[in-house]
């Protein structure tokens, strides 16, 4: 008998017995001496140990601790049904559930229609009781079958259909519930090489380890991102990377790109690589050349798809590698493990693997042809969500370079400020800002007063009793979208700022003072007199120390870890008789 | 050897020097019902070889699992 074996191009074979080894010393480890745990939950209808190990083994393999509880073979209907037990009572981080059916062998999905609507409903149910991410794999749709090519005309097909769209209603409805698509990663992959039919009618295995070890490691992302640890920015190298050829040697206009193979495929790389910026990727380009040369590209060649304006960074020049991209994170202000590096040179990413070894740096010695392909299959891309400024990313950060340029030819800071052009939209209680509110709690560090998270309801509730300001900011550059806010708290004549934060996109411009100048303002129009506010110290948050200082409040106490202030709001008014100027308030009260 | 070798250690956990022909479920606690699928499917895999299920049940330690690739054509040696 031949067999067709999966020659999966950018899936070694060994790669699920690396799994396997790292999850055999993890748990033969026992010890508790790693750092935090992630806990997560699985939930199938089939023998799913190789499973589990396997999605230990990828966790491992990113620096992430799982703690994995699987519901015992058989009985998800069970466990989903009472709720006295561990997968409710284990609040876990992440819970998967993974439901296969399928037509070679039958399961009560299949066997009885009012099966999956139950299901659905206890999901509905224990994403209610849950504050972790609940993650439901879709069914993985069969096309053989009896009707042949009519497979669309098959009661199970349709069957299948109608549960993977009622699975999508059902999303709609619960914030904390996400769908994953198994037909995505079925397709890509091929049926015939991730269906075990031997594994299947002995063992209830229905997939081959392969398969599962590529379903884990397209799961990765949603428990990577519970971590916030996310890829941010794409470097790239140019020659033979953006381009075909070397620049240096052929010209501007003798680099491989257009409508030609292989230029073709190279240009097409650029269309993906611009898609992946208005996804919210940052790019930024790292190559050793004649800077003088690549600006010629950019300027003279017709065929460039991407624009200086796309890239938030360059560093063109003969220095090492692994120093442009640990200036290039610099510049950014993001962490050198949110970058990946695409570079076709095999001593380049040998260089960067070994000096900076958070930074994703795949395989790229392929073919032209093979790049998009490549770049899609690295799992960055996957989110529980992707918000209106995550997508704008890409921009915000290449509008930085050109406000650099600005900031280097200004003469002082108030200067650089007054050519910026800051406007700041400010919004009292905006309803319609809950999500991103609560996503700038969570995500702040740096300029952040009081570092206390919040959730999505936590600040509907705030809303509701106390003030919760908002600024949208922007300047000729473009948007930064919604940076900076406070929660302040009134009682009667006293009022307490219980969170201040400022995304670190806007650091350096004095908006922070502008956004509480008119806070304060509004405060005494309100009748209040005094402000309280204070200063709690973390590892991250230095770079706000000193602000309620600069603000001109006093100090009521101090120590180590924290400082309390205090501030009349009469003397702040009459010390500063009007607001800044260089910086322009818009108010945007919804009532 | 050493591919197979390989396959035993990564999936029982155990190190590639405590890999004797007599290993054995009865000798190694990690070598339980659910191993064996997967040291059955993982060998399939890397030597491109397909056993019949009676085949891969018959194998009782090591060194059977040597005479099967073997059998079934798989380079050992490569």
């Amino acid at each position: 008998m031949t067999i067709i074996r999966p020659q999966w191009r950018w899936w070694s074979s060994m790669q699920t017995l690396r799994y396997l080894e790292l999850a055999n010393k993890y748990e033969q480890q026992k010890s508790n001496d790693f750092p935090a745990k992630i806990s997560i939950n699985l939930v199938t209808n089939f023998t799913d140990v190789t499973l589990r190990k396997i999605l230990v083994g990828v966790c491992l393999e990113s620096n992430i601790y799982p703690q994995i509880y699987s519901v015992p073979y058989k009985q998800y209907h069970f466990f989903l049904n009472d709720k006295n037990n561990e997968l409710y009572s284990n609040k876990a981080d992440i819970t998967f559930i993974f439901f296969d059916t399928n037509h070679y062998i039958t399961s009560a999905f299949s066997e009885d229609p009012t099966h999956f609507s139950e299901t659905a409903d206890r999901v509905r149910e224990f994403c209610q009781t849950q504050t972790g991410q609940v993650v439901f794999c879709t069914f993985a749709l069969p096309y053989a079958g009896p009707f042949g090519n009519l497979f669309e005309q098959n009661n199970f097909f349709s069957q299948i259909q109608e549960c993977n769209r009622q699975l999508s209603e059902l999303a709609k409805d619960r914030k904390n519930l996400f769908v994953f698509d198994i037909n995505r990663l079925l397709h890509s992959f091929g049926e015939q090489n991730a269906r075990d039919h031997r594994g299947i009618y002995a063992f209830d295995i229905p997939f081959t380890n392969d398969f599962f070890s590529y379903v884990a490691s397209e799961w990765l992302p949603y428990i990577y991102s519970l971590t916030g640890k996310i890829k941010k920015c794409i470097v790239v190298d140019l020659d033979n990377t953006l381009w075909g050829g070397i620049v240096g040697e052929v010209g501007a206009k003798g680099i491989a790109l257009g409508h030609e193979y292989p230029g073709v495929a190279f240009q097409n790389f650029q269309r993906a690589l611009l898609a992946c910026y208005h996804r919210g990727m940052i790019l930024a380009i790292n190559s050793r050349n004649n800077p003088a040369d690549v600006d010629e590209v950019f300027a003279a060649n017709p065929h460039m798809i991407l624009k200086k304006e796309h890239f938030a960074a360059s560093k063109i020049n003969w220095n090492d590698k692994a120093q442009n991209l640990l200036e290039i994170a610099n510049e950014l202000n993001i962490g050198v493990d949110s970058l990946v590096f695409l570079d076709d040179d095999p001593v380049n990413r040998e260089l960067v693997k070994n000096r900076l070894p958070d930074v994703l740096v795949p395989h790229f010695t392929i073919s032209p042809e093979e790049y998009v392909n490549k770049l899609f299959s690295l799992n960055i891309f996957s989110q529980f969500r992707l918000t209106d400024e995550d997508k704008d990313k890409g921009q915000m950060y290449a509008a930085e370079l050109k406000r650099k340029n600005v900031m280097s030819s200004a003469k002082s800071p108030e200067e650089y400020v007054a050519q910026l052009g800051i406007v700041i939209d400010i919004n009292l209680n905006n309803a319609g800002q809950i999500e991103r509110l609560a996503q700038l709690t969570s995500k702040t560090n740096q300029f952040n007063l009081t570092t206390r998270r919040y959730s999505e309801s936590s600040i509907t509730e705030f809303m509701s009793n106390d003030m919760v300001y908002a600024g949208d900011v922007k300047d000729k550059f473009g948007d930064y979208g919604i940076t900076i806010m406070a929660i302040v708290k009134v009682k009667e004549k006293k009022a307490e700022i219980d969170t201040f934060l400022m995304s670190c996109r806007v650091m350096g411009r004095g908006v922070e003072k502008a956004f509480l100048d008119y806070i304060i303002r509004e405060l005494y129009v309100m009748g209040v007199d005094v402000l309280v506010a204070n200063y709690i110290v973390t590892a991250k948050n230095l770079p706000a120390k000193d602000f309620y200082s600069v603000m001109d409040f006093t100090i009521l106490q101090n120590d180590e870890w924290r400082t309390d202030y205090k501030l009349y709001i009469n003397d702040y008014l009459n010390k500063h008789k009007s607001a800044n100027e260089q910086i322009k308030i818009l108010v945007n009260n919804p009532i | 050897m050493d591919k197979l070798k390989t396959i035993f250690s990564s999936v029982l956990g155990i190190s590639k020097e405590s890999i004797m022909p007599e290993l054995a479920p009865q000798n190694c606690s990690a070598w339980d019902s659910l191993n064996a699928i997967v040291l059955v499917t993982e060998i399939e895999k890397a030597f491109v070889i397909r056993f019949k299920f009676d085949e891969a049940m018959a194998v009782k330690n090591f060194g059977d699992a040597i005479s099967l690739v073997r059998s079934k054509g798989g380079k050992l040696d490569e």
